[in-house]
């Protein structure tokens, strides 16, 4: 059963199907074309350049579906001229869920796409984050109708979307320490030159990159408007030399390059493997456990909650296909998909989502960018050492927390902090609350309420508990 | 790129351009007591050619003197490595576009 995608709508050349999983199968992606854009595309698979962009996974793999073939037949009834089948990818995230390391490296991977169509004689027309998805920690472009060919002397249209989705965000973290996340997911266009010219107020407008990127376009924008704007001219009267364009990309691509996220607050989170409360051999002993149970059952899709710098999601990727780790610190996340990344475990994608506000559907009738909660229900989930977090700092109810678990429909390995051990302790030390159903009976009684308990092991002579817990009425995977 | 002299430059750019871009005529029509209701309808990006012009004018001229600069060492000590300090996107001193393209400039 097609189903038309809810984020795949804006350019009207083609649409976005998805293709519902059928037995073992993952999903398929397929996308409708119209006539002009298949020829597009088709002309694009032949390019040299794009083999190479292909060959290097730069961008996601395609190929033209045959006119007989039954998905094909679907989406051509649907009022398309024909079908491409793109390669799915494992889990959708959008740009306010990534560290800023994932932002640099999907603004850097967008450059060198553009800068390597403009040498062929292409454009890439648009300039957003969303058009690029993640094969583990290698950004991949998906987009592949925004490739275009470039008329003679066409200028960048996509610049100032450039700016405001990518480098805007980039700078306020690098040069202001504010997080990009809040931000892009508050404004799906991004933040705009005039908007991002009231944070670099003062001195702050001279630092790298401001006045280039962010006060001159402001200024001029600000200057055009109040003059009613600019008068209709053909876009082929705006000429912008081959020269000048890769120019302007060099310089875009040494700028992100020299940015770093130098100011952002220090994190204790990201310092995690260094500071835990564990000696060395309680330590083993959780992740021995943590690795038997994933080892045993080989997830397709594991979700490490509260992952910190990824200590655990990289022990379980060992043994699953893909695994999201999520962590509300967006510096201990930064450093496990820079370690991720350098260390070539491509199966981890890191996101930063605040469990107790995960993202939201957003967009177009709130269906444009999927919530994080429905996008692919995991197979597995870990919880370790998170509850606690989730009770005295979010104040949720511990049955609303083991009803949420419960809801993922998957095996749930948790750790559960007893109010002995001095990390809850500390936790709560200036909290009004007693937290009375933070208990380790009322923990357990809800778990039996919708879990079957398989197996268990105590830590920190018994301040702590390892739970393996499969979901009742649910045929195991 | 950033300094604030290269700014200065790129305003003193930017407004002739812009003046070009816009015209005398529509420009007097939007200063008509209207003007609250026309802002809501100019796309913010209308400006985008005149910043992509004056920002590509000024980052060649860094591209081309790196360009010819790799270009004079590849001549004098007969080798290519100095085009690789660009990274990936070594087309300033490697492909020659700049070469054929800089007259266009």
């Amino acid at each position: 059963m097609l189903s038309a995608d809810g984020g795949s709508f804006k350019d009207p050349s083609g649409r976005v199907y998805l293709l519902e999983p059928n037995g073992a199968d993952g999903c398929r992606v397929v996308r409708g074309l119209t006539a002009p854009a298949a020829a597009t595309v088709e002309s694009l698979l032949a390019e040299p350049f794009f083999s190479r962009l292909l060959a290097d996974g730069d961008v996601v793999n395609t190929r033209f579906l045959s006119p007989d073939d039954p998905v094909a037949v679907d989406v051509v009834a649907r009022g398309w001229a024909s079908a491409v089948e793109h390669d799915a990818v494992d889990f959708l995230t959008w740009p306010y869920e990534w560290p800023f390391a994932m932002l640099k490296d999907a603004a850097l991977l967008q450059l060198h796409l553009l800068a390597t169509c403009v040498r062929a004689g292409w454009l890439l027309k648009d300039a957003t984050p969303f058009n690029i998805q993640w094969d583990g920690t290698k950004p991949v472009f998906i987009d592949i109708p925004s490739f275009v060919p470039r008329e003679d002397g066409e200028y960048w249209q996509g610049y100032r979307q450039f700016c405001s989705m990518f480098l805007i965000p980039l700078m306020l973290t690098a040069h202001l320490g504010i997080p990009h996340q809040p931000l892009l997911r508050s404004s799906l266009e991004g933040i705009p030159p005039e908007e991002a010219a009231r944070y670099f107020y003062g001195l702050r407008r001279f630092k790298r990159g401001v006045p280039s990127h962010v006060w001159f376009p402001a200024r001029v924008e600000g200057w055009m408007r109040s003059r009613g704007g600019m008068r209709r001219r053909s876009r082929l009267g705006r000429r912008q030399s081959k020269t000048a364009l890769l120019a302007l990309l060099d310089n875009l691509r040494r700028l992100v390059t020299g940015l770093s996220p130098g100011r952002a607050s220090p994190s204790g989170w990201a310092r995690y493997p260094e500071t835990h409360s564990y000696d060395e051999g309680d330590f083993e002993r959780k992740m021995a456990f943590v690795e038997k149970h994933a080892s045993m059952r080989q997830p397709r899709l594991l979700w490490d909650l509260g992952a910190n710098t990824g200590t655990f999601s990289r022990i379980t990727a060992r043994h699953s296909q893909i695994v999201v780790a999520l962590d509300g610190d967006h510096e201990a996340v930064d450093v496990l998909y820079r370690e991720a990344r350098e260390g070539d475990e491509r199966n981890i994608i890191p996101l930063v989502m605040d469990l107790a506000n995960p993202s939201p559907g957003q967009g177009w009738s709130g269906r444009e960018r999927a919530p994080f909660v429905e996008r692919r229900s995991p197979d597995m989930a870990l919880c370790l050492a998170l509850i606690h977090h989730l009770r005295v700092s979010a104040n949720v109810p511990v049955s609303l927390l083991v009803e949420w678990l419960r809801s993922l429909n998957a095996t749930v390995i948790v750790e559960f902090i007893g109010r002995d051990d001095e990390m809850f302790a500390t936790l709560a030390e200036n909290k009004r609350e007693d937290y009375a159903d933070y208990t380790a009976e009322n923990f357990q009684s809800e778990v039996e309420r919708h879990f079957m308990i398989e197996d268990r092991m105590g830590l920190k002579g018994g301040k702590r508990e390892m739970l393996l817990l499969e979901p009742k009425n649910t045929a195991l995977t | 790129m950033s300094s604030p002299l290269l700014l200065v430059l790129a305003s003193a750019c930017a407004w002739p351009l812009a003046a070009f871009a816009c015209g005398d005529a529509d420009v007097t029509s939007a200063a008509a007591g209207d003007v609250e209701v026309l802002l809501a309808y100019i796309d913010p990006g209308v400006a985008g050619f005149v910043i992509v012009a004056v920002l590509g004018f000024i980052s060649s001229m860094g591209y081309l003197a790196r360009s010819y600069i790799a270009r004079a060492k590849q001549w004098l000590f007969g080798h290519s490595e100095v085009g690789t300090d660009d990274g990936a996107d070594g087309e300033a001193t490697v492909d020659g576009d700049a070469d054929s393209e800089k007259e266009n400039c």
